[in-house]
């Protein structure tokens, strides 16, 4: 292995890893936030939303080589939200399999970074996402693939609340149980919101933990935007005695309740809709927001620090 | 007819082909499940070749390779969708699935997932579509009536229509070792053995001439070359010599043999047939674009007059 981010977590504290992360989210926020000023528009909100998981994923669980994103031993993670690719090229930037001054191409004509992610465009794009209900069926047939092969690498697929809407995605959640992908780990971002309005309204999912424990996963619910909690929930998703050295076991899914907008203000107040707009004086306002609040929760754990050193 | 003359005996008994499984004609020659034990030899050279049904594997003939090899089998149960999306996912991670589910829930059902997952990026999945057009008595529900007109809309799909259990067995392979998805018109069962009459093999892509004749070209694919083949040996009878071209391939369609054939050296002119789906539905204009759809034709290749294929009885009378 030549540069996987992932060298043994247990040699890393919390703290440590916790901070990382936190810092790789801060910059897909601001990758996110750029890509959606040079286009004018964009899925800002969900990157934004999303960002913190992203970071816990590329940051610290899925093993990979950015020279090399078809090396064979690679996790895979499956976006099926295809419209949450502006988060993911943020984050593939991030872990360096792609160059971040690309991401000023998101959504041109002609750009390797469409504005819903396809696996024959982008490197590290593993589906075409977009049509919902597709990528947790992708995974089940790649899990089950991967371990047929006797390859130990982890699929984890990204999903929206929405998503739930959709009959396939249980079709698969029944098939990852029946067929104990003990390596694949289900993601899905609460954030209560879908095209048509509140989730709740379209058409309600709760109680989305109990419809996925019904379906025989182990199942976690986490504040998607508590980076701490997510690294719990993804050490426990992962591994343990849940899951046998030939990868048979639960399932596992994270359940994240997450903000759209999150980190800056201005949009975590707007009124929420599926595609949010941003008037042109208002990009700089949500840049000096997010990094005033970077800023802000920088010193404020600087000082948690000191008193505890203290 | 009354229901009291059946339920004594006195009128002719009444028919059924709903459970007709085979088609083979009385005492024609038959292998049992060809695709079932070609995907199984297969499997033998091909360590890649998995096998996925949507809970008909005892009725895609899939059961003999789950048989064969039961760790290479995956039951995807009744979820057309999954079966679709996992057979993508395992492409993905380096294998070669066959799925098998009825042709009606792969064109139909899971037509996105198929198209999105698997034909956009190009995958080596090979979708296995029993009872394809009209060879089950079971309605609209099962008669797979427009999935060739579905399936030639879709971008890198391979179209196969075999004819018989030969074409079956030789197509197999082929289908694992070339790159790219492919739909296999699947025959099931007791599967006719017509070709090894002929000096023929199964070429993926090309299209074979069975017999030549200087008066008619038939143009067949799939169960369909039997009958023209039947057909043409009846009207040598009556003295019409009829050429047959078996088209196995559908998409893409080998025009340069049929044109050939049809630019052959007779002296009259010479008509050409096309299979029964061809006047179904034509989403787009290929593969009967040149010379464009079924008629009579003259050795120039202009056409003297319309002939009218047999139909699916749905669809819209047409004059091709």
């Amino acid at each position: 292995m030549t540069s996987s981010t992932l060298e043994p977590r247990t040699a890393t504290g919390m703290a440590e890893r916790r901070a990382a992360v936190e810092a790789a989210a801060h910059r897909i926020r601001r990758h996110a936030l750029f890509m959606g000023e040079v286009q004018g528009q964009g899925y800002v909100g969900q990157a934004l939303g999303a960002a913190d998981i992203l970071a816990t994923v590329y940051t610290d669980q899925l093993r990979f080589r950015p020279e090399d994103p078809e090396w064979e031993d690679r996790d895979r993670f499956l976006l099926s939200t295809g419209h949450y690719a502006i988060g993911l090229y943020a984050a593939l930037a991030e872990a360096g399999i792609i160059p971040v001054e690309e991401l000023e191409t998101y959504g041109s004509d002609g750009s390797r970074l469409p504005m819903s992610g396809m696996s024959t465009y982008t490197p590290g794009m593993e589906i075409s996402g977009g049509s919902l209900g597709h990528g947790l069926t992708v995974a089940v047939g790649l899990a089950l693939g991967l371990r047929y092969r006797g390859n130990a690498a982890r699929v984890v697929n990204f999903l929206s609340d929405g998503e739930l809407d959709e009959g396939s995605t249980w079709e698969a959640a029944m098939g990852a149980a029946h067929h104990r992908l003990g390596r694949l780990t289900a993601v899905v971002d609460i954030n209560a919101l879908q095209a048509d309005g509140a989730t709740a309204g379209v058409l309600r999912t709760e109680p989305v933990t109990d419809k996925w424990a019904a379906c025989g996963w182990r199942v976690f619910r986490v504040d998607g935007n508590d980076v701490g909690a997510l690294l719990e929930a993804f050490d426990a998703a992962g591994s343990g005695s849940a899951v046998t050295d030939d990868g048979e076991g639960a399932p596992a899914v994270v359940l994240c309740d997450t903000k759209v907008g999150r980190g800056v203000p201005l949009l975590e107040q707007r009124e929420k809709a599926h595609f949010m707009r941003i008037e042109e004086h208002e990009w700089a306002i949500c840049n000096e927001q997010l990094e005033a609040g970077w800023a802000a929760r920088q010193e404020a754990s600087q000082a948690k620090g000191q008193e505890e050193k203290a | 007819m009354s229901t009291a003359g059946v339920a004594m005996g006195t009128a002719p008994k009444l028919k059924t082909s709903a459970m007709i499984a085979s088609f083979a004609d009385p005492g024609q020659k038959t292998a049992p499940a060809p695709f079932g034990h070609a995907l199984a030899a297969a499997a033998e050279a091909d360590p890649r070749i998995v096998g996925l049904t949507a809970d008909l594997g005892k009725y895609t003939d899939m059961h003999i390779f789950a048989e064969a090899h039961p760790d290479r089998f995956f039951q995807m149960g009744m979820a057309e969708q999954l079966l679709f999306g996992a057979a993508a996912g395992m492409a993905e991670a380096g294998l070669v699935p066959f799925a098998s589910t009825y042709s009606v829930f792969a064109a139909r059902r899971a037509y996105d997932f198929i198209c999105l997952d698997i034909a956009e990026p190009n995958l080596n999945v090979n979708i296995v579509g029993g009872l394809p057009g009209l060879t089950t008595g079971y309605g609209p529900s099962h008669q797979a009536t427009e999935d060739v007109a579905i399936f030639r809309g879709m971008p890198n799909l391979t179209i196969v229509d075999p004819c018989d259990s030969i074409d079956i067995a030789q197509a197999v392979p082929q289908l694992a070792a070339s790159d790219g998805p492919t739909y296999l018109r699947l025959l099931r069962g007791k599967v006719p053995t017509v070709l090894d009459e002929y000096d023929y093999e199964f070429e993926l892509g090309k299209a074979k001439v069975l017999r030549g004749g200087n008066d008619v070209v038939f143009v067949s694919s799939g169960l369909m070359t039997m009958r023209a083949l039947q057909a043409a040996a009846e009207l040598e009878k009556h003295h019409v010599d009829v050429a047959v071209v078996h088209t196995p391939t559908i998409k893409p369609f080998d025009e340069a043999t049929v044109l050939a054939e049809l630019a052959g050296t007779g002296s009259r002119s010479r008509s050409r047939t096309t299979p029964w789906w061809a006047a179904c539905s034509r989403p787009s204009p290929r593969p009967w674009s040149a010379p464009a759809g079924p008629g009579v034709w003259s050795r120039s290749g202009s056409r003297t007059s319309s002939s009218t294929p047999a139909r699916c009885p749905r669809c819209t009378p047409s004059t091709g």
